[in-house]
């Protein structure tokens, strides 16, 4: 139980605090607006980058970053896609995971029933390893003869599993309900960037190939970000106007993204376009399923959108901008479609525990009680 | 037969249904509707006792969008997927080898059996027999049960001929004792 008044005067203090750093950042617009003036040299240094800029993980400019665009108006009918996943994570004693995914398609504006799907995998961790991630060294147990069912599962691995297949899930629904003459917009959640992925070769490749099918396919795919905690853009004006920032009262670097473009970007707009410079990016992905992203004033948050490259190119930036504004604004402040599939997708604690009850009753059929395992005994109420 | 929805809950004195067809769709049934369910040869009867509309997923919560719902059905075609319609019904009587009884069946219907709609046959054996389906319902305690009877009396007005009305009529009085008014407000709304 929370002892909340053994923290009040420390939350005063902290209250204080924050509010004066809030009160700070105000001085932040009219730096901003000033620094990301076409003429400035912060911009003319921003451009020249990267061998004036120190940071290695600073995005290109692909816009001017003065820019500020309204919302425009969206198509009157077009299909959204989304797709996300949830899991069960391994225990000590159980060595396996459960992956559960949503497919959503949603045609706004015509009469087509929406798609709603949801559909669950087991991996034991002899299939795990066998398909997903080959010469993963064994942890935490002994190596009889490296048999891939004596390696243990790790979340990470696990994480790394499910980012991969959303990608697909995502695709794959897709791809089977576009209707022609349409427009149509994929939306994961989170990043198209695999940071997940950066150990798993297998399934970084599978990451990578099914970005690209988008292309093929030509259906524009991006990824939002809510609360994005990310400082790419920050790092910028951090390594090119930290004197700016200090004379404004601003520690360069505590400065993030959001708190940028929530000083410089009003509701419904979207930031100038950057390229990440992220190193699996630069390393791994193909030139035009490079990932730029824009920042996009969400009414209640700032949302990072990321989406490849090709997309810019073909003109499809309007569209996702739009589609991400009006899915916000009937989620009252998360893309609804986003929710939807969160929703479909989310393991709930009753669902898991069903789950563990019909496990335990195969294995007492077998002859095998599994009531004592960490996990089991993790949901029984706390006694008195 | 089509069936109206697919059975929830049951026990021996109600079932609960959910709706087969889109949300928002005409409704199948109507309050105070007869209906049956079907479990190995043994029919049995309910009247349609509560209707409600729900999210199907309880943790879910209806929110206004304040759009027309024609564009509401255009701009979010979810929200109608995630409601369903919801309806419960009071055992009245079943039916085993062609004999019809009112009162409570050996078991309860099976659950995801489909409950249909009762034909105009099975109405009239239902109602032909001495109304002992009203003391059935006015024992139930989480209806309006007078409401009910309204109901239930008024959706099937064209299988109750003068002398069974008479004979229900009698029933109610016998059921309500003294309570003239109660008595008089539910003969005279049957007609209404």
């Amino acid at each position: 139980m929370l002892q909340l008044q053994a923290i009040y005067p420390t939350l005063e203090r902290f209250a204080e605090k924050v509010a004066a750093e809030h009160k700070r950042l105000g001085e932040l617009k009219p730096l901003l607006e000033r620094l990301f003036r076409d003429d400035s040299l912060f911009v003319k240094q921003w451009r020249d980058f990267p061998e004036t800029l120190q940071s290695t993980i600073a995005p290109r400019l692909v816009e001017s970053p003065s820019k500020r665009v309204p919302c425009p108006k969206r198509p009157d009918v077009f299909t959204i896609c989304s797709a996300d996943g949830s899991q069960i994570y391994p225990d000590r004693l159980l060595n396996f995971c459960l992956l559960n995914f949503s497919q959503i398609c949603f045609h706004i504006g015509a009469s087509e029933k929406p798609a709603m799907n949801a559909y669950a995998k087991l991996y034991d961790a002899e299939t795990f390893f066998k398909n997903y991630f080959k010469g993963a060294p064994p942890k935490d147990i002994e190596d009889k003869g490296s048999e891939t069912s004596l390696m243990r599962i790790a979340n990470d691995q696990v994480n790394a599993l499910r980012q991969t297949k959303e990608l697909s899930a995502l695709l794959h629904v897709a791809k089977n309900h576009r209707v022609e003459a349409r427009p149509i917009l994929a939306i994961a959640d989170g990043t198209l960037i695999c940071w997940t992925l950066k150990n798993a070769e297998a399934l970084r490749k599978e990451f990578i190939e099914k970005l690209a099918e988008f292309r093929q396919a030509n259906i524009p795919v991006l990824a939002y970000k809510s609360l994005p905690e990310t400082e790419s853009v920050a790092k910028a004006v951090e390594c090119l106007a930290a004197d700016d920032l200090q004379r404004a009262g601003i520690r360069p670097e505590t400065l993030s993204d959001a708190e940028i473009f929530r000083a410089y970007l009003r509701k419904g707009e979207r930031s100038a376009i950057f390229q990440s410079r992220s190193d699996i990016v630069e390393k791994h992905y193909s030139n035009p399923d490079k990932v730029y992203f824009f920042y996009l004033h969400a009414g209640n948050e700032i949302a990072r959108v990321e989406f490849p490259a090709w997309c810019y190119e073909k003109g499809h930036v309007d569209l996702m901008h739009s589609v991400v504004m009006d899915d916000l604004e009937k989620g009252k402040g998360y893309p609804m479609t986003l929710m939807e599939a969160h929703e479909l997708a989310a393991v709930k604690k009753d669902d898991e525990k069903r789950f563990f009850e019909l496990l335990e009753k195969q294995c007492l059929k077998r002859g095998v009680r599994i009531s004592d395992s960490a996990k089991v005994a993790s949901k029984r109420a706390a006694i008195i | 037969m089509t069936p109206i929805g697919e059975v929830i809950a049951a026990n021996t004195t109600a079932f609960s249904l959910v709706m087969s067809g889109r949300f928002g769709d005409e409704l199948p049934v109507k309050f105070g509707s007869l209906v049956k369910t079907e479990t190995n040869g043994l029919k049995i009867f309910g009247v349609v006792a509560l209707i409600e509309h729900a999210p199907t997923e309880p943790n879910r919560k209806i929110a206004p969008h304040g759009k027309p719902k024609d564009a509401l059905k255009r701009e979010m075609p979810q929200v109608f997927e995630l409601l369903q319609t919801e309806c419960r019904a009071l055992i009245v009587g079943y039916a085993h080898r062609g004999a019809l009884t009112q009162s409570f069946p050996p078991a309860p219907p099976d659950l995801h059996d489909f409950a249909y709609p009762t034909t105009d046959d099975e109405q009239e054996a239902f109602f032909s027999k001495p109304p002992a389906f009203l003391r059935m319902l006015l024992n139930s305690r989480d209806v309006a049960p007078d409401e009910l009877i309204v109901a239930c009396l008024r959706n099937h007005l064209p299988r109750l001929s003068r002398p069974r009305l008479v004979e229900i009529g009698k029933e109610l009085a016998y059921l309500f004792g003294d309570d003239h008014r109660r008595l008089e407000s539910i003969l005279l709304r049957v007609h209404e």
